[in-house]
């Protein structure tokens, strides 16, 4: 018994987490999908089967639209790689088609099965659960997705849908006809920013690279000057931020790993769930003991009345760009930014190195290095106490990797410390500095964050706020008012301990971050597996994220 | 046991985060035609948005139109959009309804950002009723804002322009580019 109920305890416990929380602990977001008439750059992936005349034929395809133009890419066996067959054409000339046969008779013969039944133009709209022309007959119970469609001698039934971004696009879609029978299994999709990184709002002319000076820069110093006065504002204009994503976007050489991809520290630091759960708070305070990030919240997020949502789409945000493909991680910078570009004011109160009075801005770059910093200090110093220590060699790739991230925000790499020695020197440089200077508005925000709204949230966010005192610098710590006596040492030694052991004792498959596991089916051409996608569903309120 | 307790940790916390609800549906699709064209029957169609169009679209809102076409529906003398654009990072979905006399009804259907949502609010869409397109393609009024909405303002002022620049092409032609 014993036995059987542990084979099967994932199964036990989530009846029995339905059956005491109710359904409606799981409901879905309130998602109204954007309508998909409006994607201009797309490209769904995934695997059809036509049979017709008595011939059956299968493959791996990819079909990709920019503006006017689309190509179908017919994969055969493998759903990644080289494509054997391309169709391209344009979806208001149907007489435009041509096809480039790269690899093999076989697969041939299945675009020309194909095209012989289906015009590839039209997959332009069909794929995206809209009607080719206005003579379609359309059926539709549900606001947002269309049941069926008749149009072109076929009836073409939307069985399943994926939300992706703001899109509710068809998974499964299956033709009848006189033909015969045509079924479409979609595995991902991207919808924009496949040929630029950035929005139209920005000229050719504005994103030529501005000649950098070569002059040996003191990024330290110009960032924490030694006199304890603010550094000099440097504000990021859209296109000062869309010129860094140029320079990211082509250093990257398959946008379908993304920006690190498995070989790179940053998936290997950030993959351990732990580190980074329990460095949470440390790298929040730290943001917030900066004065513009805490006016920056107070008067402008809505994390008092829904913080859990908030740091959701922070998340969110910060697990796209790390494990996204390349347009995932450029959707996510242009959000970003777009969120950035309203967060300005004055500084309500005298804070350290800031007047009152004084004017902030998200889009700033000292401001954001800052909050970039407490990022990935956090995850090395939690990674080197939980799982063990880094090399020089691992530090210096890590912070490497780390100003890329960075150039998703606009700033620019020589406005970052060199290395991780002076990376780690800028750090203790502000822990000592007056821009670290927590008021009043921190202090109720720190109260805010750790304050369990729910009975479920109790005990973690008195973990969280255990293992935040024992980690902080002890300045900051002593600013937001945290005690850490005997009681709290007691407490976080114990919490690491039984962390650890739980860490060392978990299988890999459940201690890694499950948007590990969703790029690491991005990269294979597969879907992520039913429990990381009902993780990545419950806990950041997303279908799918970054595959 | 420690895979028991983890999942049960995992499962316990998933469970408790809410769900994230901001995007806001006010009107739906059939439910603004129905108010548009009561008991009219209009006739939907498809208007590509290619060339001198496309272009004269793009002056008006800015930016080019993320769309290759627009669906719409008209009689002979009306025509009703719907049309999103983006206020803050997200878009809004606007309804838009335009006779001879100008804009007729303009709706917010569906509000996707956290704030900013009051352009839903009748006293501020009601400023629209009757508003034309001057030479220059801009509104023929002056539209009165809303603080701490000016980006869902600005996009709404878009969007009506856009509206009347498209019935104004469809009347033209006549119902011709419909595919």
């Amino acid at each position: 018994m014993t036995k059987i109920t542990l084979q099967h305890s994932k199964v036990i416990l989530l009846g029995m987490l339905l059956v005491l929380q109710g359904c409606s602990a799981f409901k879905a977001s309130h998602f109204v999908p954007e309508s998909a008439e409006n994607m201009r750059e797309w490209e769904v992936e995934g695997r059809f089967v036509l049979r017709a005349d008595s011939t059956v034929s299968k493959s791996h395809f990819a079909f990709r639209q920019i503006g006017e133009e689309y190509a179908l890419s017919i994969l055969m066996e493998e759903p990644v790689g080289e494509p054997k067959v391309i169709i391209h054409g344009n979806v208001y000339e149907p007489d435009s088609e041509t096809v480039d046969v790269i690899g093999g008779a076989e697969a041939m013969n299945v675009a020309e099965h194909l095209q012989a039944h289906i015009r590839a133009g039209n997959l332009s709209y069909w794929l995206r659960g809209l009607p080719a022309t206005a003579d379609a007959v359309v059926y539709q119970e549900d606001l947002d997705r269309v049941d069926r469609i008749e149009e072109a001698g076929w009836d073409i039934d939307y069985k399943e849908y994926m939300a992706v971004q703001n899109y509710l696009l068809p998974s499964q879609v299956k033709f009848k006809g006189e033909p015969g029978s045509f079924t479409l299994d979609m595995v991902r999709a991207e919808t924009a920013y496949l040929t630029s990184p950035c929005g139209q709002n920005v000229s050719a002319s504005e994103l030529e690279v501005a000649p950098e000076s070569n002059a040996e820069q003191d990024a330290v110093r110009q960032l924490v000057p030694t006199d304890g006065s603010p550094p000099i504002p440097r504000w990021v204009d859209e296109a000062a931020f869309c010129r860094q994503l140029v320079k990211i976007h082509g250093e990257v050489p398959d946008p379908r790993v993304g920006l690190y991809g498995p070989d790179s520290m940053m998936w290997k630091l950030s993959r351990a769930g732990m580190p980074g759960a329990f460095g949470a708070g440390r790298a929040l305070l730290l943001q917030l003991a900066h004065p513009w990030v805490t006016a920056s919240i107070d008067e402008h997020s809505v994390v008092r009345d829904d913080p859990l949502g908030r740091a959701r789409r922070t998340f969110q945000h910060v697990g796209t760009m790390v494990y996204g493909s390349m347009p995932q991680v450029m959707t996510s910078a242009n959000q970003v930014r777009d969120i950035h570009e309203e967060i300005e004011g004055e500084v309500p109160m005298d804070s350290g190195a800031f007047k009152r009075g004084s004017e902030y801005r998200a889009n700033e770059v000292a401001a954001m290095i800052w909050v970039h910093a407490t990022l990935w200090e956090t995850l090395a110093y939690m990674y080197e106490k939980m799982e063990g220590e880094l090399t020089q060699a691992e530090k210096d790739q890590f912070y490497e990797e780390t100003k890329l991230f960075a150039m998703l925000f606009g700033v620019p790499e020589q406005a970052l410390p060199k290395d991780w020695n002076a990376f780690m020197a800028y750090n203790r440089a502000m822990w000592a500095s007056p821009q670290l200077t927590v008021a009043e508005n921190g202090i109720r925000l720190k109260e805010d964050l750790f304050d369990p709204r729910s009975i479920w949230m109790i005990f973690p966010l008195w973990v969280q706020e255990q293992v935040t005192a024992a980690n902080l610098p002890p300045r900051i710590r002593d600013e937001f008012e945290m005690k850490y006596g005997w009681w709290q040492k007691f407490n976080n030694t114990w919490i690491m301990s039984g962390a650890k052991v739980t860490q060392w004792m978990l299988p890999k498959s459940l201690e890694r971050n499950p948007l590990y596991h969703e790029a690491n089916a991005r990269l294979e051409g597969e879907r992520v597996g039913g429990y990381n996608q009902f993780l990545i569903e419950a806990l950041l309120d997303k279908e799918r994220l970054v595959n | 046991m420690p895979r028991v307790i983890a999942l049960l940790l995992m499962l316990g916390l998933a469970a408790a985060l809410p769900a994230y609800e901001v995007q806001i549906r006010h009107l739906s699709q059939p439910d603004f035609l129905q108010q548009v064209f009561a008991d009219q029957e209009p006739q939907a169609g498809l208007l590509p948005l290619r060339g001198e169009l496309r272009e004269r679209v793009t002056t008006v809102l800015g930016h080019p139109y993320r769309g290759l076409r627009l669906h719409y529906w008209h009689t002979d003398t009306a025509s009703a959009w719907i049309i999103d654009e983006k206020s803050k990072d997200m878009p809004m979905t606007v309804g838009v309804a335009v006779g001879p006399g100008g804009i007729v009804d303009l709706e917010i259907l569906v509000y996707r950002e956290p704030r900013g949502g009051e352009v839903h609010q009748a006293f501020f869409r009601r400023q629209y009723r009757g508003m034309t397109l001057n030479d220059d393609d801009t509104l023929s009024g002056p539209v009165d804002g809303i603080t701490g909405a000016t980006l869902s303002v600005d996009a709404t002022s878009r969007v009506a322009a856009m509206a009347l620049v498209l019935h104004q092409a469809v009347m033209e032609n006549n119902g011709n580019v419909l595919n």
